[in-house]
Parts: structure tokens; C-alpha cells; sequence
């Protein structure tokens, strides 16, 4: 039986082998290890994927489509030709290709792969992943984060024992992964990331640059015009990477284009989008209890990583010369391929033990105030644990005679759980009796392919409840993206004064960064707070405020160095 | 089984053994086949790098169970961190390149520090001006401070707050004690955010520093436009560029005017100062001679304005141990050819010494801010006795001392509560309502005097300590701190101390007065 490892990219996807010596990626039918995560339907009916897809981008704008893994987990639906697609079907096509090419390549048929995804998608985005796999025709052994495939790639042979992070810019997404490598162990200590930032969006900048300088018809610029303007923008983008100035000219909806911009320009223009590179950073680097200068090595990983500009970054945040491969996009391929070696116990890799951690923090609803009001998330296991985890605590009743506990069970970092992501419920009953003497012991038990085990046990009665909640999760494909639909249309709550819910959002964002003790410290500084707001009689609100911005303000200390 | 058990070691304090048997172990226990005995082990290894530094070269733990004194030990803790410290270098390139002749305002200013700097230098000085011309004929002082900021700036406490035990994660929805209980148990919330809004609680022109440091600082303060915080902040940002850009210039000014008005910002410059520059000197070894000479200079500036080679129980307090450690180290090192061994403690207008929000947090341990906002208003008003009422002196008189402090004040008052209980019982019993009156008055009498004059009682037996532990030369920092904790923060051994002290002289003296008055 043939593994293979996969990487489905943003822009660009890889499949990859690990052979005699070591691991292979596999050719395209070009010739090309890059295959673009590009689909088109033809005149005909007929899928076209890859390069030929990519050259219709612009040619045939209503009939291909990229960049879709961005929409992995969602469910927009595109229209190409006379088809509708699901995210997963798109990706499956890419998937189908790269397996024809391995069967091809390796003359068996192929069944069986790893697939690399963002190490900051979450559950619904890695299921999707897993049902494009199965769309195509294969069972998906395992997921394998980015970073840590471009770490088993680069970190077995080119790093020394040492603490390392991996910087992970791809076309679509962003990751930042923490390891320390000793002794033949691979642990990864952290992992966060952005799903939504990647090179793409600098070329998108670039774009919008185009756009407002040449005072181009914002509302009304045809699908087609924007593809080539962002062809354009790419190859801009490109420009600056080996030369100080890039010139262009081109006619984009009958409008002449000309100009240059030059590499001061491009970082003026992206410098938001670098802010936003430093935010998984510092929490990568303040979850695995580190300091930027005990880092000992920072890997580039990831096409985007090719800009100078992102080099120079990485330089001056870590006081460092970062370490970039020849070919940064191929090394999760590579990466991926390792993994197959490692899963199915091969030779050369039987010493190697690799452990990682589980992204999101894992938890459930309760009421820890005097007075029941506030729902919050209660972390049962924290972000970055390393998995296999097994972790439980303690729950009571709040209500005499109260005969049910409902569990609600979370994924994310927010303190409020509606702005989690809900993966599912469970009931337990309990007997009557009064408030606070029954009780649940809640374990949740997250094994090392992302499946979420959660148990419950009543105290008194030793009755025990028990729920699944993996990959192939039982809930229903649309019970979930209805649900992450509701997560991304979230609102904020009409609060009288603005400047109080403007603290609150920081705090909430505080808690949403920050673990265990400081966590709980935050929490009650936020309860405590919004008690205080939401009593008429206090009148000295602007003391308390200012107070609590203080207390804030002493909690949020920038990790790196300002730019 | 314990965690080195399950490792297979015995208990040591190195962190690559912890590993290394952890990684032997791993190649038994995969975490994909055994992930029960992974987790344990995953554990095991992780509660073992957390004892870790409390084992001794023997192997043999510390068998202490007051978690609190983290100082204690510090030699042990360091080598945890130890070898982990890498130098940062700094592209010096770009920053050492401005040849840019110019008027040297380096010269200037080093001409204009106080006499005591110069006195203090003699033995360098020399050396000193031929560096500082050989620098500056090299590269001139250029006169614009406006660099990028190359120090990060933080709360340096979250760091030691992970290293902390984690506490049992039982949680009962329906209280909320527990959500508290971290923040009370765990001091390393740091408390400057709990006495921040302090900070802004000052008007300025009240203080008066009797000083012979610092001249010329009644214009200063009554001066309108004084520090905020803001302004520090701006301030270190400008300053703190490429440290070997710093100009002893615009230092000079600046912490002068921070030493100045330093009452009004409570130690939260000082802490920014400290944090800035531990983050920027510490890894590194100056590489010319101007940025030796700079490094010098910068430092007899702040020991000569805070005292600091003597006043390292702050920087303790501000960086932990061992950043501490090796700053303090550096400052002595800088600094090591200087007479300059008189420990000082600056006294304020009213006598009062100049105690910061660490001093407090030191001494009084718990809930410290009520005496700091009596110290406070004292200061405000210019009267050591400003009135202020204590509840809970008036009702727990030598108890609530002895809750509060433990240097003997407590014990004074307990004996005269004691001998006024006894007198009040005896009186009574014996029907003699003089006695009895009299007893009832002294108890009253001391009920009311603690009731009024306790938070004054306590901020003076604090000050006085401070002084003495402050004065004492031969007290290193940690020792120093150790003392200042252990006079104060009383609690409830010393209560159990103070009742059962006092039972015994109430014995005696009940016994005197029997024979005394034959019954």
C-alpha cells in the first residue's frame, strides 16, 4: 500500500512520495511539480485543473475560479459554467489531478494520503478538507499541520537540536509553529496562525493600489478586468522581490494603465498586512513560554516568504537572519511525504518521534459568577496542549432540584461562547437535589487524528455519557455550516457607551490571547467590570474605567520590538 | 510514582537530562499507540522541568513548603534559565555610520553632570575624556535622538507566572471564590496594575525633595507641565534608540527630571528605565570605545540619581532574579572603581523616607493599597498624622497588628492590651470597681488609639525598617528584601505568637497579683 502525502495549497497544490531516499515529489503531466489550485470548466463540459485552468483565469473569468481554499469549510457555492460547486468539490478536483499523476508516476493505484492543511484550520475546515479527499477518491489517513511538515522536512536533516519557528506565508493563509527539536523528538511546542492572510492579499493591495491611483471604476469592473489586475499585481509583486522598482503598463477595461512603484511604496502600502504577520507570532511565542530571543532559528516557509520584504521583517523582529529553502513552496510536499514515512514505521525514520499540539482551546459553557448571569467558556483543554490529551474537571448545579445538565461543547479562544464555534451538545441527567450537591465530572480526550472524545459522568450516580466528535463528525454537514455561518455574521452587542464596549472588546480580545492564570485574571476583571457598568447606582464610572484600562494596559505588553 | 520515576531518572536539576530521558522513554511510549502512558509521561517530564530548579546538585529536593519565598531560591532557579540567554546583536552598521560633523554636545554636557559624578569618576576620568574625544573624533554626536525603538517594553512577569504550579482545575460553577483565588494566591499578577491609577493621584509642587543630589528642584516642581506617564514613555522611546546612539545628554535631563518628579510617578518610570535597558544591555558586551564610554556614563548617571547599585532590591522586584542578577552585575561591574558605598535613603518634606508601591507590596503583603493611600495623604497634606479611621485596628487592636507586621510593635501593644485585660478582670471579679473602671478605660483607651493611629503605626514601623534594612551595607539585595518581608507581613503565626505569648503574661500576672494582693 502507497501513501502519499498532499499538499493542497492556496495557489498551489503538490503531491509527494517518500522513496528510497527520502522524500519525492511527484511530476505533473507537464513536467512541473507545482500543480495551480486552479479549476475551469471548458466549452465542452469538461473540468480543466491546474496550469491550463490558471491560463483561463483571465480569458475565461466566469468559468474559472481560484483561491478557493479560502472558502474551505463554508459553503459558497460557485457557479462555473453550468455547474455549482462546493468548496470541497473544487479541491477535490486538484486532489484527483495530483492522484492521476502519482498513479501515473508510480504505475499502482493510489488510495491512501496525507494531506497537509493550514495548522490553524479548524474542525469544519479540516473536515472539509477530509471530504474532498474522499470526493476524490481517497482515504485520508491523516491531516498534517503546514509548519510541521515544513519543519519533518527541513528540521530532520538541515536544523540543529534547537528551538525553531516556522513562518508559514502561503498564497492563502498564514501559520506560525514553535518547535524544539532534540534527541531525535520533534515537539511542537505552539502553533497559531490567520486563515485569512497570505500573499495573496498583498497582491490584493497591490490591486487596490492599481486601482484607486488610475481612478479605475471600482463598482463596475468586470470579473474578467479584476483577473487581469490581479495578474498584473502578481507579477508587480514578483517584480519587487529581485528588483528596488517594478514598471508596468497595461489596458485594463479600456483604461491605459502606466507607472512604477517601487519596494519603499509596496511596504508603505502593506504595512497592515505585516502588523497582522506579528499578532500569531507573539502569541505563538507567548504560549510556548518563550522569548523571541531564545528562538534559535526562524524558517521561511511558503511561497510568499520569497518577498524581501517579509525576510527583512522576520530579520528584525528575532535580531536573526532567518533561513529560507531553495524552493519554499515545495517543503510541506516534502514535509507531507515524511509523515507517510513516519506512518507507515519506515527504516530510516524508526527513531523519529514527532508530537504536536492541539491549536484551538477546547471547552465548555458554565456559569462561574455569584449571581448565574454570565455564560463563559470554560477551558477544558487549553490551545497548544500536546495531544494525545486527556484533561476533565468538575461541574455542579445551579438550581434546586434541577434533574438535566446540558453540555454545550467549544471550539475557540473568546470568552463569550456565542463567539465560539459550537461543535456540538450532550445531556446528562442527574436527581434532584439541591443546588450545588450534584455534580459532573466532564473529560474530553482529544486524540492525536483531531477526534474529540467527550465523557461525562455523573458524581452520585456514576452514570456516564459519552459523545464522539471527530473529523468524520455525526453532526450534519449543514447542522455545522450553518453554524460557522452564524460564527462569521457575529454581532456586537449595542452597549450604551462606546467606550466601555470598546474595553470590553479589548479585554475579550486579551482573553482570547492570553492562557490559564491570566485568562481567569481577565475574565474577572471583565465580569467584574460589566457588574459595575450595568448597576445604576455607581456613578463613578470614569474612575472604575479608567482603572480597568490601566489593569488592561498592564496586561497587553508588546512582545517584540516596534518596527 | 513520582515524576522522575517515571522518567527513569533521578531527580536532577538539568534541564537536557529531563529532556534526554524523556525523549528515550518517547521511542518506547508512541504517542499514537499509548496515549494514556504519553500523557503521563508528557506530564511526568513537565512536572520534572518545573521542579527542576528546586533540586540541588545532589539530587535531593527542596523540602520547603512556603511557595511563596520564590528568592530563596534564586541560585537554583538560574540555572534553569541559564544557559538559554543568547546575545542579541544589533545591526551597528547603519547606526555608527553618521559622520556628520557637528558641535559635540557629548562634551558639553559631560562638563555640566554634578560635581559628585566628576568626583565619583577621578579614578576613570581620565581614561574617560581621552575615550570620549577619541570617539567622538571618530564619529560625532549626532544630536537627533529620534531612532526606531529597539526595546520592547513589557509586563516582565507573565513569563514567571507559567512557571507557577497549576492549580487543582476543580471548578464549581456556582461560586465564585475560585475565579478570584488565582489572582490572590498568585503574586505575580504583578500588582503595578492594581495601583496604577495611584500614579495619577498627585498634584504636583507639594513635594519637596531634601536632597543635595538634586538643585534647582524648586522651580522644577513648581513648574506646570510635569512628567506623565505618557511623556516617560515618549520620552525612553526617543531615547532608548541604538544603545550605542545613547548620548549622555538627553539621559542626563531626562532621569534627572525623572528623580525629580519620580514621587509622582511612583516606581513606573524607574521600571520602564530598568525593563529598557536590561532588554538592551544585558546581552550585550560594548564593541567601541564610544559605546563604552556611553555605557559608563549612562550608568554613573542612574546609580548617582537612584541609588541604584544600592537599591537593587527594586530591581529585583522589577525584573526577577536572574535578569536582575546579571543587570546588577553589570551596573557593579561598570561602576566597580567608584568610592561610592554610602547607602542612601532619600527622606521626604515630612520626614517620611521615600517609600515606593514595592515597599508596601514587600512589607505589607496583602491589601497594601488602603496604607498606601494613607501614606499617600499624608504626603498630600504635609502632616505625618493625618487622620485617618481603621476599622479593623479599632476592632482587632493587637491582633490586627500582629496581622499586619511582625517587628515587635505588635508585641508592645499586645503586652499593654494584656496587662489592661487582666487589671479590667481582676477588678472585676474581685468587685472592686476602680479597678475594674480603670481596666475598661486602658481597653477602650487602646481600641481607640489603634482605631486612630494604626495606619500611621504601621506606615512608621515600615519606614523605620526600610531605613534600617536600606542603611545596613553589608545586607545583599536579596537579603535585604528577605528582612523587609519578614518584619512585615505578619499573619497568622505571628497572631498565634501574640495570643500565646500574651496568655502566658496574663498567667504571670495574674499570679503576681494574687500573691500581691494575698488573695
Amino acid at each position: 500500500m502507497t501513501i502519499v502525502g498532499i499538499d493542497l495549497g492556496t495557489t498551489n497544490s503538490l503531491i509527494s512520495i517518500w522513496g528510497d531516499e527520502g522524500p519525492e515529489l511527484i511530476p505533473n503531466a507537464l513536467g512541473k511539480t507545482l500543480t495551480p489550485s486552479v479549476v475551469g470548466v471548458n466549452d465542452e463540459g469538461e473540468i480543466l485543473i491546474g496550469e491550463a485552468a490558471k491560463e483561463r483565469l483571465i480569458t475565461h473569468a466566469d468559468q474559472t475560479i481560484a483561491d478557493f481554499k479560502r472558502t474551505m469549510g463554508s459553503d459558497r457555492v460557485v457557479e462555473l459554467g453550468s455547474y455549482k460547486f462546493r468548496p470541497e468539490e473544487l479541491s477535490a478536483f486538484v486532489l484527483r489531478a495530483l492522484k492521476a499523476d502519482a498513479e501515473q508516476h508510480l504505475g499502482q493505484p493510489v488510495t491512501d494520503a496525507i494531506i497537509s492543511v493550514p495548522a490553524y484550520f479548524n474542525d469544519i475546515q479540516r473536515k472539509a478538507t477530509i471530504d474532498a479527499g474522499k470526493l476524490a477518491g481517497l482515504t485520508v489517513e491523516s491531516l498534517i499541520n503546514e509548519p510541521t511538515a515544513a519543519a519533518l522536512a527541513y528540521g530532520l536533516n538541515e536544523v540543529e537540536d534547537s528551538q525553531f519557528l516556522i513562518f508559514d506565508l502561503g498564497g492563502g493563509t498564514f501559520d506560525v509553529s514553535i518547535l524544539d527539536k532534540y534527541d531525535n523528538v520533534m515537539e511542537v511546542r505552539a502553533t497559531a496562525g490567520d486563515n485569512y492572510l497570505g500573499g495573496n492579499d498583498f497582491r490584493d493591495a497591490i490591486a487596490e493600489m492599481l486601482i484607486s491611483n488610475h481612478e479605475l471604476d471600482r463598482a463596475n469592473i468586470s470579473h474578467r478586468a479584476m483577473n487581469r489586475l490581479h495578474r498584473l499585481a502578481e507579477t508587480i509583486k514578483e517584480q519587487l522581490s529581485s528588483n528596488g522598482e517594478a514598471r508596468y503598463a497595461a489596458t485594463i477595461d479600456e483604461v491605459e494603465i502606466e507607472g512604477s512603484l517601487n519596494r519603499d511604496e509596496f511596504e508603505e502600502l502593506t504595512s497592515p498586512l505585516r502588523r497582522r504577520l506579528r499578532i500569531p507570532m507573539e502569541r505563538a511565542i507567548n504560549d510556548a513560554i518563550l522569548t523571541p530571543e531564545k528562538i534559535e532559528n526562524v524558517i521561511l516557509v511558503g511561497g510568499a516568504s520569497r518577498m524581501p520584504m517579509i525576510r527583512r521583517m522576520v530579520g528584525r523582529l528575532f535580531h536573526k537572519l532567518p533561513l529560507s529553502h531553495l524552493n519554499p513552496d515545495e517543503l510541506i510536499a516534502l514535509g507531507a511525504a515524511v509523515q507517510t514515512g513516519l506512518k507507515s514505521r519506515n527504516a530510516a525514520l524508526e527513531d523519529v518521534v514527532m508530537t504536536d499540539v492541539c491549536p484551538y482551546t477546547l471547552g465548555t459553557s458554565a456559569v462561574v459568577d455569584d449571581n448565574f448571569q454570565n455564560l463563559v467558556i470554560v477551558p477544558i483543554i487549553e490551545r497548544n496542549s500536546v495531544v494525545p490529551i486527556s484533561q476533565s474537571q468538575s461541574f455542579y448545579t445551579i438550581r434546586n432540584k434541577q434533574t438535566q445538565i446540558h453540555l454545550d461543547i467549544y471550539q475557540g479562544e473568546n470568552m463569550r461562547p456565542a463567539d465560539n464555534i459550537l461543535l456540538g451538545d450532550l445531556n446528562i441527567d442527574v436527581p434532584p437535589a439541591p443546588a450545588g450537591d450534584e455534580g459532573i465530572d466532564v473529560r474530553f480526550t482529544y486524540d492525536i487524528n483531531g477526534a474529540l472524545e467527550v465523557e461525562v459522568t455523573s458524581l452520585s450516580t456514576k452514570k456516564q455519557v459519552r459523545k464522539i466528535f471527530k473529523n468524520q463528525a455525526n453532526l450534519s454537514e449543514e447542522d455545522l455550516q450553518q453554524r460557522f455561518k452564524a460564527l462569521s455574521d457575529i454581532k456586537l452587542h449595542p452597549r450604551d457607551q462606546a467606550e466601555n464596549a470598546a474595553l470590553l472588546a479589548r479585554a475579550e480580545r486579551i482573553y482570547a490571547e492570553s492562557l490559564r492564570h491570566q485568562r481567569d485574571y481577565v475574565r474577572t476583571l471583565i465580569l467584574d467590570f460589566e457588574q459595575f457598568i450595568s448597576d445604576p447606582k455607581n456613578r463613578d464610572v470614569a474612575s472604575i474605567r479608567d482603572a480597568f484600562s490601566e489593569a488592561l494596559e498592564e496586561l497587553e505588553g508588546s512582545l517584540f520590538d516596534s518596527e | 510514582m513520582t515524576a522522575w520515576e517515571t522518567l527513569g531518572i533521578k531527580p536532577t536539576n538539568e534541564e537536557p537530562a529531563i529532556k534526554r530521558a524523556y525523549a528515550a522513554k518517547l521511542k518506547i511510549i508512541r504517542p499514537d499507540e499509548d496515549p494514556e502512558g504519553f500523557q503521563q509521561l508528557r506530564e511526568a517530564r513537565d512536572e520534572a522541568l518545573y521542579l527542576a530548579p528546586f533540586v540541588n546538585d545532589e539530587g535531593e529536593e527542596w523540602q520547603d513548603d512556603d511557595w511563596n519565598c520564590d528568592y530563596e531560591y534564586d541560585e537554583d532557579y538560574s540555572d534553569y534559565e541559564g544557559d538559554e540567554k543568547k546575545p542579541i546583536t544589533f545591526e551597528l552598521d547603519d547606526i555608527c555610520r553618521d559622520k556628520e560633523q557637528g558641535p559635540l554636545e557629548t562634551l558639553d554636557i559631560s562638563a555640566a553632570t554634578s560635581e559628585e559624578l566628576e568626583e565619583a569618576n577621578r579614578p576613570e576620568a581620565a581614561i574617560k575624556e581621552a575615550e570620549l574625544r577619541e570617539a567622538e573624533s571618530r564619529e560625532a554626536a549626532t544630536s537627533t535622538f529620534i531612532d526606531m525603538r529597539d526595546h520592547k517594553i513589557s509586563v516582565p512577569s507573565q513569563e514567571h507566572c507559567h512557571d507557577k504550579p497549576e492549580e487543582a482545575s476543580h471548578q464549581r460553577p456556582q461560586q465564585s471564590e475560585h475565579s478570584n483565588q488565582y489572582i490572590n494566591a498568585d503574586q505575580c499578577d504583578q500588582p503595578l496594575s492594581e495601583h496604577a491609577p495611584l500614579i495619577t493621584g498627585y498634584a504636583p509642587g507639594d513635594t519637596e525633595l531634601e536632597n543635595e543630589d538634586v538643585q534647582g528642584n524648586e522651580n522644577r516642581l513648581s513648574n506646570e507641565d510635569t512628567l506623565t506617564i505618557e511623556s516617560v514613555d515618549h520620552e525612553l522611546e526617543q531615547l532608548c534608540g541604538p544603545w550605542s546612539k545613547w548620548d549622555i545628554a538627553p539621559w542626563h535631563s531626562f532621569i534627572k527630571e525623572i528623580r525629580e518628579q519620580s514621587f509622582q510617578l511612583s516606581n513606573y518610570a524607574e521600571h520602564k528605565i530598568l525593563i529598557s535597558l536590561s532588554e538592551a544591555i544585558i546581552p550585550l558586551t560594548p564593541r567601541t570605545e564610544r559605546e563604552r564610554a556611553n555605557l559608563t556614563n549612562i550608568f554613573s548617571l542612574l546609580d548617582m540619581e537612584f541609588g541604584w547599585r544600592h537599591n537593587d532590591r527594586h530591581v529585583y522586584n522589577i525584573l526577577g532574579d536572574k535578569q536582575a542578577e546579571q543587570l546588577m552585575d553589570y551596573i557593579r561591574d561598570r561602576l566597580s572603581n567608584r568610592d561610592h558605598n554610602q547607602p542612601r535613603v532619600y527622606y521626604d518634606a515630612i520626614g517620611f523616607p521615600m517609600l515606593k508601591e514595592q515597599d508596601f507590596i514587600d512589607y505589607l503583603g496583602k491589601k497594601d493599597s488602603i496604607y498606601q493611600r494613607y501614606y499617600e495623604q499624608c504626603r498630600e497634606h504635609g502632616n505625618q498624622y493625618q487622620f485617618s479611621w481603621s476599622w479593623p485596628g479599632f476592632l482587632f487592636c493587637p491582633l490586627w497588628l500582629a496581622h499586619r507586621c511582625n517587628d515587635g510593635m505588635e508585641a508592645l501593644i499586645g503586652i499593654s492590651y494584656t496587662i489592661a485585660l487582666v487589671i479590667l478582670i481582676y477588678g472585676y471579679n474581685n468587685n472592686n470597681t476602680l479597678m475594674a473602671l480603670t481596666g475598661v478605660t486602658l481597653v477602650a483607651a487602646l481600641h481607640i488609639l489603634i482605631g486612630i493611629f494604626g495606619k500611621r503605626i504601621l506606615i512608621s514601623t515600615m519606614a523605620t525598617a526600610f531605613t534600617e534594612l536600606e542603611m545596613d551595607k553589608k545586607l545583599t539585595a536579596k537579603e535585604r528584601l528577605l528582612a523587609l518581608k519578614k518584619l512585615g507581613q505578619g499573619g497568622r503565626k505571628a497572631i498565634s505568637d501574640l495570643i500565646l505569648g500574651n496568655i502566658g503574661i496574663a498567667v504571670i500576672l495574674i499570679v503576681i497579683l494574687a500573691i500581691f494582693t494575698g488573695g
